[in-house]
């Protein structure tokens, strides 16, 4: 029988951190104006903002939106592995509703979920881009507690063992 | 469909049952696992003057033979296509000259290389420095090619010399002299930063006599053979500093006085590049005695063996790096910066995924 290998865990971090940083859109929400910023200011800056680990309730204070996930691998058959994607897409409830943007409804935790589902879904190249097949939204469930809202996107994705 | 898991199988569909296709299938491939195993040994190829060097896998054997001779020449087994004849290799830290025409048998292609034991040096004709690293044997039992009456016998040796064929090897003229003798090495341990010159030291020197430019000449590829014969040492053969550098040379070279270039650096932001982001960006910075900047045009050599999959682009002084290839991450490669006449400077750079 093969041997089971975890290596998608970092791999699709890489590609998922990758994707998000290449939208413009969601480094405009995440971090503001970023003209006359320098490409490795914009680039910590915007690692302060995406953690490729979950969030943890009362450890971030600051006003900001963050962008929270992790992969995890639920199910290992003998062929296939199923991967997990979970991501909190959270927002200080201080600047939850400031944020305006044409084509995207709601607060700023809506949207960004908006934009997270352009470039990992609906963006045919990256969805194929992680195992067999695309990426698929499984499900989306809200997220809120005492300084942060937002929202908790699941993803799946079967790969080989 | 996914880009990547089929990768994961063979590129290959067996369905035919053909031993025949079988091996048009899996002998190149065969002979690559090969080179992941323990008998595969690291080499860096290189060009004639050795300014470009590709660390490569290998397999070199013969390397434990009986005979004096033998000990002297390896076989080089190389994915088809790696390398021809007049490439050297760097092997163990000696470099071999690939001599004879390199082929292959459908999986695997072999050359044969003989050890350089001298790095041979001359002054071209427009006043450049040469040195190209040569396979010095005696050849005292051939002719010479020249013959005469001589009146007076002092000095008698001859020596076959294999070296690449390129351009400057090749336009060696009849009577071109040579400084061939390992004890420059022991004169110049007693010489400190304070000589520029010396011409007091006895040495062994020879004279070109005679060589053929067709021999060993392959189409594509090729060696260059020539004889020296022993002369005796004129008044001026001996060791000069040129641009900080020490050479033994049968003629006393037009020394130009350059402004020196004390130190040279590679200015970043960060060592890392992140594979599909924009591109990392160093900067060549030189400086004169006085610790000012100076605007020299810098040279850039990228040492690692994926270099042909780097995205590169040159800015004035810049080079910009970038890279957008999953399987390059975490490798790591080293940049030179080069100046003419100096150390290298180098940085080494990692790729990573951006996380």
């Amino acid at each position: 029988m093969k041997k089971v290998t975890t290596a998608e865990r970092g791999r699709f971090k890489e590609e998922i951190n990758t994707a998000l940083y290449k939208s413009d859109e969601i480094k405009e929400l995440l971090l503001g104006d970023t003209t006359g910023m320098t490409a490795s200011k914009i680039r910590s800056e915007f690692q302060k903002c995406v953690k490729s680990h979950l969030f943890i309730d009362d450890t971030i204070s600051e006003t900001k939106t963050f962008i929270f996930y992790d992969v995890i691998i639920p199910i290992i058959h003998t062929q296939i592995k199923e991967c997990k994607v979970i991501m909190y897409l959270i927002c200080h409830l201080d600047i939850l509703d400031d944020y305006v943007k044409e084509g995207y409804y709601g607060n700023r935790a809506d949207v960004l979920s908006q934009m997270v589902e352009n470039v990992l879904i609906n963006d045919d190249d990256k969805s194929s881009s992680f195992g067999i097949g695309k990426l698929r939204l499984d499900s989306v469930n809200s997220y809120n507690s005492k300084h942060f809202y937002g929202c908790i996107m699941e993803f799946d994705v079967p790969t080989f063992r | 469909m996914s880009k990547e898991w089929y990768l994961l199988k063979s590129p290959h569909s067996q369905l035919s049952g053909f031993e025949n296709d079988a091996l048009n299938d899996f002998s190149q491939e065969g002979f690559e696992e090969a080179l992941d195993s323990g008998i595969a040994v690291d080499i860096e190829l290189c060009n004639y003057d050795l300014s470009v060097c590709t660390p490569i896998k290998a397999i070199v054997q013969h390397n434990v033979d009986d005979t004096k001779l033998k000990t002297l020449s390896r076989e080089l087994y190389l994915p088809i296509g790696t390398c021809k004849a007049g490439m050297y290799v760097k092997y163990k830290n000696r470099y071999w000259l690939i001599v004879g025409l390199v082929d292959d048998n459908a999986m695997y292609e072999k050359g044969i290389m003989v050890i350089c034991n001298y790095l041979l040096t001359w002054q071209t004709k427009d006043k450049r420095i040469i040195q190209r690293w040569a396979n010095v044997t005696s050849a005292s039992q051939y002719n010479n090619g020249e013959t005469g009456v001589k009146n007076y016998d002092v000095r008698s040796d001859q020596l076959l010399i294999l070296t690449s064929d390129d351009d400057d090897s090749m336009l060696l003229s009849t009577g071109q002299r040579f400084i061939i003798d390992r004890r420059c090495s022991v004169y110049e341990k007693a010489f400190d930063d304070s000589v520029t010159h010396s011409t007091n030291n006895p040495l062994l020197t020879y004279r070109f006599t005679r060589a053929d430019s067709v021999l060993y000449n392959y189409q594509d590829s090729g060696h260059y053979e020539f004889m020296v014969v022993q002369d005796e040492q004129h008044m001026n053969d001996g060791y000069y500093v040129i641009d900080g550098k020490g050479y033994w040379l049968c003629e006393e070279p037009v020394i130009k006085n350059k402004n020196m270039i004390l130190s040279s650096k590679i200015e970043y932001e960060s060592p890392y590049i992140y594979n599909g982001l924009e591109p990392g960006t160093f900067l060549a910075k030189f400086y004169d005695s006085e610790g000012n900047e100076t605007d020299i045009k810098p040279q850039w050599k990228i040492c690692c063996d994926f270099a042909d999959q780097l995205n590169i682009k040159y800015l004035d002084n810049s080079i910009c790096i970038s890279s957008n290839n999953k399987k390059l991450s975490n490798k790591s490669f080293k940049l030179f910066l080069c100046a003419d006449g100096y150390e290298d400077t180098y940085i080494t750079i990692t790729i990573k995924g951006f996380i």
